[in-house]
């Protein structure tokens, strides 16, 4: 099988080059358990060969624009946080955008359109991946500083969805203290970031106040979760 | 059968035996695994944990709004399910970061949450219990509203909505709580969901809404003819 070169590649030609392989070959890769052999269906079952019951789900999307009251120039970061079973099979879990600005006139969007993909697999629906979103902007000495924090569970069902995600700034608690923050660039922020806002334990003794709006378009693709018994969309048929 | 067989009724009678063997192999390898396989490639090999049903509730407390307040919020929710359900991991108690509220009047909690269930009946299905707490600017802390919602039974993403309401006092306990803070609270949750009867003798307050957003996977409910969409 050939395939034909496109003009716009999406990465390295090597990735996307098909290796000379009949599909008839020996299912000798067993030891890749992501290999596809495209005649696994007509395997008879036999324990000590059957490789794992992994399903794979595919999140691709964008993080859109969003909206802060009197705030400008945000850049987004995000982080993908999951169980332990569920391992990455393409793709990266952290990005950082660019920083955005408004447009001039009264629109108070900002837009990244900032896209991301990645691919993991799975034994076990268990500990559900997340996306945990930081919001940082350059103070006034050009440092970064992480100010607004939130998180959006991948959405379960197969498709295209849009979530708008509320973003929160920690409030410190007295008025030195955040004068003091704003000297030393170094407001009130979060110490272990990733697993506070995610698993929201510890975040009891908290106080914060409301940040911004985030527009996030996700594209869920999902393989064998209907064969192992989950079932993830409702079906009106 | 005689020793002194001729040779053709030998031969038939091996001919009958080796025909008996053969059905009985065609029988077997019927029941084989392997041949089922074949006809339906799509269905791996279940046994039975793969019939137990599961249900997997995955997703955020947003925010609340319609709180008439401007006073730091904060919710302690309380999942409930029935006794045939058992939780596949530790059960975390939610209580969620004190927010402030903006312009709007919207509070964002965003506390995610996630429940592994296993189920051995369609009775008792999860259910939120919420409590919502008021923190002033005192450092005083006071229980202003209660409310419960049933978690969603079919496949699929849902945004719920929980409507909470407070138990109303006669008027002086009204204008102190207006004044001083400190409302008429429950005393115990019982009226919200165990013990509905105890509703009859009290009379509530409307307060905001609570805003919650939940994905849900189920796993071999339809295999058992439980139908919930």
């Amino acid at each position: 099988m050939e395939r034909l070169e496109e003009d716009l590649s999406l990465g390295t030609s090597e990735e996307y080059k098909d290796d000379e392989k009949s599909i008839f070959s020996e299912d000798a890769n067993i030891d890749n358990p992501h290999e596809y052999s495209k005649h696994e269906n007509l395997q008879t079952y036999e324990p000590k060969r059957q490789p794992h019951s992994f399903f794979y789900l595919g999140v691709s999307g964008q993080i859109d624009s969003g909206e802060f009251n009197n705030r400008d120039g945000i850049a987004i970061k995000y982080d993908i946080v999951k169980g332990n079973r569920w391992k990455l099979v393409k793709g990266e879990e952290t990005g950082i955008s660019q920083h955005g600005f408004r447009n001039q006139g009264a629109s108070k969007r900002i837009v990244w359109n900032f896209p991301f993909e990645v691919i993991y697999s799975s034994t076990n629906v268990k500990e559900w991946p997340q996306i945990v979103l930081y919001g940082s902007g350059k103070d006034f000495r050009g440092r970064e500083v992480i100010e607004f924090y939130g998180s959006v569970h991948v959405p379960t069902a197969p498709g295209r969805h849009t979530r708008y995600v509320r973003l929160f700034q920690p409030v410190t608690s007295s008025i030195f203290g955040k004068f003091l923050g704003w000297i030393k660039g170094n407001p009130a922020s979060y110490k272990d970031a990733p697993n506070l806002i995610a698993k929201g334990e510890g975040r009891e003794v908290t106080r914060v106040q409301s940040g911004g709006l985030i527009k996030i378009t996700f594209q869920i693709t999902q393989r064998n979760l209907e064969k192992y018994g989950y079932k993830t969309t409702s079906s009106d048929d | 059968m005689s020793n002194f067989d001729t040779k053709e009724a030998r031969d038939k009678r091996i001919k009958d035996e080796l025909e008996e063997l053969n059905n009985k192999l065609e029988l077997d390898l019927s029941r084989d695994d392997s041949e089922r396989d074949y006809q339906d490639p799509q269905r791996p090999i279940r046994t039975k944990a793969d019939f137990k049903p599961e249900a997997l509730f995955v997703g955020q407390i947003l925010g609340a709004d319609g709180f008439d307040n401007e006073d730091a919020l904060f919710l302690e929710v309380i999942f409930k399910h029935g006794e045939h359900w058992k939780l596949l991991a530790l059960p975390s108690p939610i209580q969620t970061h004190s927010c402030y509220p903006d312009e709007d009047g919207t509070y964002v909690f965003a506390h995610p949450f996630e429940f592994y269930l296993t189920s051995g009946s369609i009775h008792g299905w999860p259910k939120f219990i919420i409590k919502v707490y008021r923190l002033d600017d005192f450092g005083k802390i006071d229980a202003i509203a209660y409310g419960s919602v049933t978690l969603p039974n079919s496949a699929g993403t849902f945004e719920l909505e929980c409507s909470t309401w407070r138990p109303m006092g006669n008027c002086i306990d009204e204008s102190y709580s207006f004044f001083l803070g400190g409302p008429p609270k429950l005393t115990t949750l019982n009226p919200l969901t165990r013990d509905l009867t105890l509703r009859e003798n009290i009379s509530t307050v409307s307060s905001g809404n609570i805003h919650i957003q939940c994905d849900v996977i189920l796993k071999s409910f339809e295999d058992l003819g439980i139908k919930t969409s």
